[in-house]
C-alpha cells in the first residue's frame, strides 16, 4: 500500500510495509539500532546528552500526541541529573476518536519506539523508562514485550549498554481502560496505582511527574521519529514539512475515503491532495474532522483550502491534533455524530471536576433528547450555552474537547439540528430542564 | 455491564487465603512487578490484571488482596477498580465481544453491526447469552478506525478476513465476518469446554534487575559515568563599533565558559571566562556572550571550553574573524565572520558572513537617532 506522497521521505512508516518489520532481525536489515554504534563519531554513544536534546530541538519537531509542543523544548527544561531519578514515560494510550497510528508503530515497526527511547532517555539520563499502552491493546503489549526481549538480547537494554556505561529498563504497564489517561498526567496517575485522573499543574511532569521526580511523557510517535532525525540530521527533518510545522506526521484517515488507513505526509500538505491520497472522498464531501474528535470540524469549503500542519489548522479555528482525519459525506447526519461525540466525552469525563462531569453529560442529554424527537425551540442555544459554561473551567482539557466538538457541530451544521427540531412534536413547549439537570437525572 | 448486584455474584466458599493460594502461581510476575516501580502502590493495576486473567473476572476478594500487595487501602484499591471499565466484576461470558459505538465506526456502519449481533446472539448490548458463551458490548474508540466498525473479541481485534489480529488495510468488518467467528467459537467451545486463560500481562519480561533504587539495580545513571561531558555549541560571532561580540550556547550544568583566542588556529590562549549563574534567564540552556577588540587588518579565531564542575569539554570548533578598514571615516573597523562553527564543522566549508551590512545600518540609525 502506498502510503506517502511522491518525494517524501519514510520517516515512520519505512517498515510498515516489510514482512516481519516487527522482528529485531529484518528491521535490523532496514537499520534498527544502527544509530547507537560505539566509538569514535557515535551519533548517541559518546556524546554529551546537551548536544542531543539541542539536536533534536534543531530537528524542530512537535509532540505527536495532539498538543504539538516543540519535543526539544520540553527536553530541554527537564532537571537532569539532579538528585531524583527522571523517567521517561511513552504514551501509548491511544484513544482520540479516529486515531489509529500509535497502534500502527506498535504492531509494525516497535524497534523504532525502542530505539527512539533509548536515545531519548541517554538523553534525559534516564534509569527506567515505561511504555503506558491502553489496555485494549493486549496484541500491541505482546508485540513490545517480545520486541522488548529481543533488545534485552541483542544488549540494547539493561546495564552498561553496549559497554558505554549506560543503563535502562523499558518496562510495558497495561492500562485498564479510560481514555482520560491520553492526558499526561492522568496517564501518571494510572502508572502510579490511582484511578486516571488529571492533575493541577503547575508543577508540570518535567519538574514532578510520576513518583515526584522529573518525568518526560511522550508520544510513540513523537520518539519513533528520532532514529531518523540522528540518522539523517536535525537539518534534514527541519527541511521537510513547513517552517513551523517541520516534518513529516503519521495520519489516521477513516470514514467516507476510499482507502483508509496510516498515511505518512509531509506537514503543509493541501487536505485535498491528502483525500487523493487516501484513494479520494467517497461521494460528495460534507465535512471533515481534521485532527481527533477534539478538533472542530471543518466545513467541505473550509477543507477546500486547508492545509494539514499546526498553523493552518489554528487559523481554521481547529487544530492539527493527533491527527486523525475523518471526512464525511452528504449523506451522514451530523446530528447523529455530534451525538455519539457529546456521548463519548460524557461517557469519559473522569468525574473530578463538576463543570465537566455534570456538564458533558448534560449537554448530551439534550443532544439525545433533540435525536429523539424531543427537541424545544432554543435547544441549539441551549447546548450551545451549556458549551460555553464548560469550556476552559476544568483541569485538563476534556471538557473543553466537547465544547469545541459541541460549538463546531452546531455553527457548520445548524440547518440539520433545526430540521430536527422542526419535526419535534414538542417543539414549541419551553425546555423543562429539570429532567435533564444533573441530579434531576438519578 | 450487568444489572447483577455485585454483592449478590461474589462466590461464598472464597476468602482471602482461597485467593492468595490461586494466586500463588503468578507469584514470579509479581515478584517482577515490585521490582519495576519505586512504590508498590504503581502495581496495583497490573495486579488486577493478574487476578482477572486467574478468575476471569475481579471478586471482591481479589481486590482485597490486590490492595496488600500494592499496600493500599482495599477502599483504594475498590475505587480505582470502579474507574476503569475493563476491570470485570461479575463473573464474565467465556467471549466478550465488543463494538466501537464513536464516530468513525458510526459512520462506517456500526449501528447496523450491533443491530445484527443483537439479533445474531438474541441479546441486547449489555448483556449474556443464555449458555455464557457471549457477552456483547457497545464500547467507545477502539483505535482501528481505519477497519470499522471496530470489534474486538475479547482481547484480540477482528480486522482482518482470517485470523483474529492480522492486520489488512482497508478492510472493512462485515456481519458474515463476525457471524463466522461466532460460529467457529460455538464450535470451539463444545470441542473444548475448558476455558483457556490468556496472559493479561502480554508476556512480561521477568528477570530485569528493577527501578533505580531497587535492591539489584544499579542508581539513577550519572551522566558523568557514561555520557561525554556538554561542550558550548553553535559558536558565532557579530561586530558593531569596532567591537566583537562572540556567543555560544550552554547546557544548563555548565559552570564556567572560558573564550580563547587565536592568530593561527592552533596556538590558543584564554582571552576571558564567564561563570553562567550570573546570567538571568528561565532554566535550560542559556547563551552566553564575550566581548572583545582586535587591531584592524587582522584574522583571529575564537573557540570557547565549557567546564562543568570538574569535568571540561572538547573545545567548540572554532570561528574566523577577519577586520576590515571600512571607508567611513568614522568607524573603526569592519568585521567578517568568515566561518561559523557548524559549517566549519560539517562540512569543512567556510561560510562566508558579511557582518558589516548590519553594523552599517545599526550605525545609521545612531547616527539618526542622535540628529533627532
Amino acid at each position: 500500500m502506498k502510503r506517502t506522497p511522491e518525494n517524501c521521505p519514510q520517516v515512520l512508516s519505512a517498515l510498515f510495509d516489510v514482512t516481519d518489520g516487527h522482528t529485531m532481525s529484518v528491521a535490523a536489515e532496514h537499520g534498527a539500532y544502527s544509530r547507537l554504534e560505539t566509538g569514535a563519531g557515535a551519533r548517541i554513544f559518546g556524546r554529551s546528552q546537551f548536544e542531543i536534546i539541542e539536536d533534536v530541538f534543531a530537528s524542530g519537531i512537535r509532540g505527536r500526541g495532539g498538543a504539538g509542543f516543540p519535543t526539544g523544548m520540553k527536553w530541554r527544561f527537564v532537571p537532569r541529573n539532579g538528585e531524583k531519578p527522571v523517567y521517561l514515560v511513552i504514551n501509548a494510550d491511544e484513544g482520540e476518536p479516529g486515531t489509529f497510528k500509535d497502534h500502527f508503530i506498535m504492531d509494525r515497526d516497535p524497534h523504532s519506539l525502542i530505539e527512539g527511547m533509548i536515545i531519548a532517555g541517554y538523553a534525559l539520563g534516564v534509569r527506567t523508562a515505561y511504555i503506558f499502552v491502553r489496555g485494549e491493546m493486549l496484541p500491541q503489549i505482546r508485540r513490545l514485550n517480545s520486541a522488548l526481549q529481543e533488545a534485552y538480547e541483542a544488549g540494547f537494554l539493561g546495564e552498561n549498554i553496549k559497554g558505554t556505561g549506560y543503563n535502562l529498563d523499558i518496562y510495558v504497564h497495561r492500562g485498564a481502560g479510560a481514555y482520560i489517561c491520553g492526558e499526561e498526567t492522568a496517564l501518571i496517575n494510572a502508572l502510579e496505582g490511582c484511578k486516571g485522573q488529571p492533575r493541577l499543574k503547575p508543577p508540570f511532569p518535567a519538574i514532578s511527574g510520576a513518583f515526584e521526580s522529573p518525568t518526560v511523557v511522550n508520544n510513540v510517535e513523537t520518539i519513533a521519529a528520532l532514529p531518523w532525525i540522528f540518522e539523517h540530521g536535525p537539518a534534514a527533518y527541519k527541511a521537510l514539512g513547513t517552517s513551523m510545522s517541520p516534518g513529516t506526521k503519521l495520519f489516521s484517515i477513516s470514514g467516507d475515503v476510499a482507502k483508509p488507513g496510516v498515511y505518512e505526509i509531509p506537514l503543509g500538505m493541501p487536505m485535498k491532495e491528502f483525500f487523493d491520497l487516501a484513494g479520494g472522498v467517497v461521494g460528495d464531501l460534507a465535512g471533515c474532522i481534521p485532527g481527533g474528535s477534539s478538533s472542530p470540524v471543518l466545513s467541505s469549503d473550509e477543507c477546500d483550502d486547508a492545509t494539514m500542519d499546526y498553523e493552518c489548522m489554528k487559523e481554521l479555528g481547529t487544530m492539527l491534533g493527533s491527527g486523525a482525519v475523518m471526512p464525511f459525506n452528504t449523506t451522514r447526519d451530523p446530528v447523529l455524530m455530534l451525538q455519539t461525540l457529546t456521548r463519548f466525552y460524557s461517557h469519559e469525563s473522569c468525574g473530578q471536576c463538576t463543570p465537566c462531569r455534570e456538564g458533558t453529560g448534560y449537554a448530551d442529554r439534550v443532544v439525545d433528547a433533540v435525536v429523539a424527537g424531543k427537541g424545544r425551540m432554543g435547544d441549539v442555544e441551549f447546548i450551545q450555552d451549556l458549551a460555553d459554561q464548560f469550556e476552559w473551567t476544568t483541569i485538563c482539557p476534556l471538557a473543553t474537547a466537547d465544547a469545541w466538538a459541541i460549538g463546531g457541530f452546531l455553527k457548520k451544521f445548524r440547518s440539520y439540528f433545526d430540521a430536527y427540531l422542526d419535526k419535534s412534536d414538542e417543539k414549541d413547549a419551553g425546555r423543562d430542564v429539570a429532567s435533564l439537570q444533573p441530579g434531576g437525572f438519578w | 455491564m450487568s444489572k447483577v448486584g455485585i454483592a449478590e455474584v461474589q462466590p461464598q466458599d472464597l476468602t482471602l487465603e482461597g485467593v492468595a493460594e490461586r494466586m500463588s502461581k503468578h507469584q514470579a510476575r509479581i515478584d517482577e512487578l515490585v521490582r519495576r516501580y519505586p512504590v508498590k502502590r504503581a502495581t496495583l493495576l497490573q495486579v488486577l490484571w493478574l487476578i482477572q486473567e486467574e478468575f476471569g473476572w475481579v471478586p471482591r476478594l481479589g481486590i482485597k488482596w490486590a490492595a496488600g500487595i500494592a499496600e493500599v487501602s482495599p477502599v483504594h484499591a475498590f475505587a480505582v477498580t470502579e474507574f476503569y471499565t475493563m476491570y470485570k466484576q461479575v463473573p464474565p461470558a467465556r467471549w466478550h465481544i465488543r463494538v466501537c459505538q464513536t464516530v468513525n465506526c458510526l459512520i462506517q456502519g456500526s449501528e447496523a453491526l450491533i443491530a445484527h449481533l443483537e439479533e445474531k446472539l438474541g441479546i441486547a448490548c449489555g448483556s449474556v447469552t443464555e449458555d455464557n458463551l457471549f457477552a456483547l458490548e457497545r464500547v467507545e474508540c477502539l483505535a482501528a478506525c481505519g477497519n470499522g466498525p471496530a470489534v474486538q473479541i475479547d482481547d484480540e481485534f477482528l480486522y482482518g478476513p482470517e485470523e483474529l489480529n492480522q492486520h489488512e488495510d482497508g478492510w472493512h468488518t462485515q456481519a458474515a465476518d463476525v457471524d463466522r467467528w461466532i460460529e467457529r467459537l460455538r464450535a470451539e467451545a463444545a470441542a473444548h469446554p475448558e476455558w483457556e486463560t490468556v496472559d493479561q500481562l502480554g508476556g512480561i519480561i521477568l528477570d530485569s534487575l528493577g527501578h533505580p533504587g531497587a535492591p539489584k539495580a544499579s542508581g539513577s545513571p550519572n551522566q558523568e559515568t557514561y555520557a561525554a561531558a556538554p561542550p558550548a555549541i553553535n559558536l558565532n560571532a557579530e561586530g558593531a563599533n569596532g567591537k566583537i561580540t562572540v556567543h555560544a550556547l550552554i547546557a544548563p550544568e555548565c559552570s564556567k565558559l572560558v573564550f580563547e583566542r587565536s592568530d593561527d588556529d592552533l596556538g590558543f590562549s584564554e582571552v576571558g571566562a564567564i561563570d553562567p549563574s550570573t546570567i538571568k534567564g528561565p532554566p535550560g540552556p542559556k547563551t552566553v556572550t564575550f566581548d572583545d577588540r582586535v587591531d584592524i587588518g587582522k584574522t583571529v579565531y575564537y573557540r570557547a571550553i565549557a567546564h562543568s564542575g570538574n569535568r571540561v569539554a572538547t573545545p567548540s570548533s572554532s570561528i574566523a574573524i577577519t577586520t576590515e578598514a571600512r571607508p567611513e571615516a568614522d568607524t573603526e573597523y569592519n568585521l567578517k565572520v568568515l566561518s561559523d562553527e557548524k559549517s566549519g564543522k560539517e562540512n569543512g566549508g567556510k561560510k562566508e558572513v558579511n557582518a558589516d551590512i548590519a553594523q552599517a545600518s545599526e550605525k545609521t540609525a545612531n547616527k539618526e537617532e542622535g540628529k533627532k
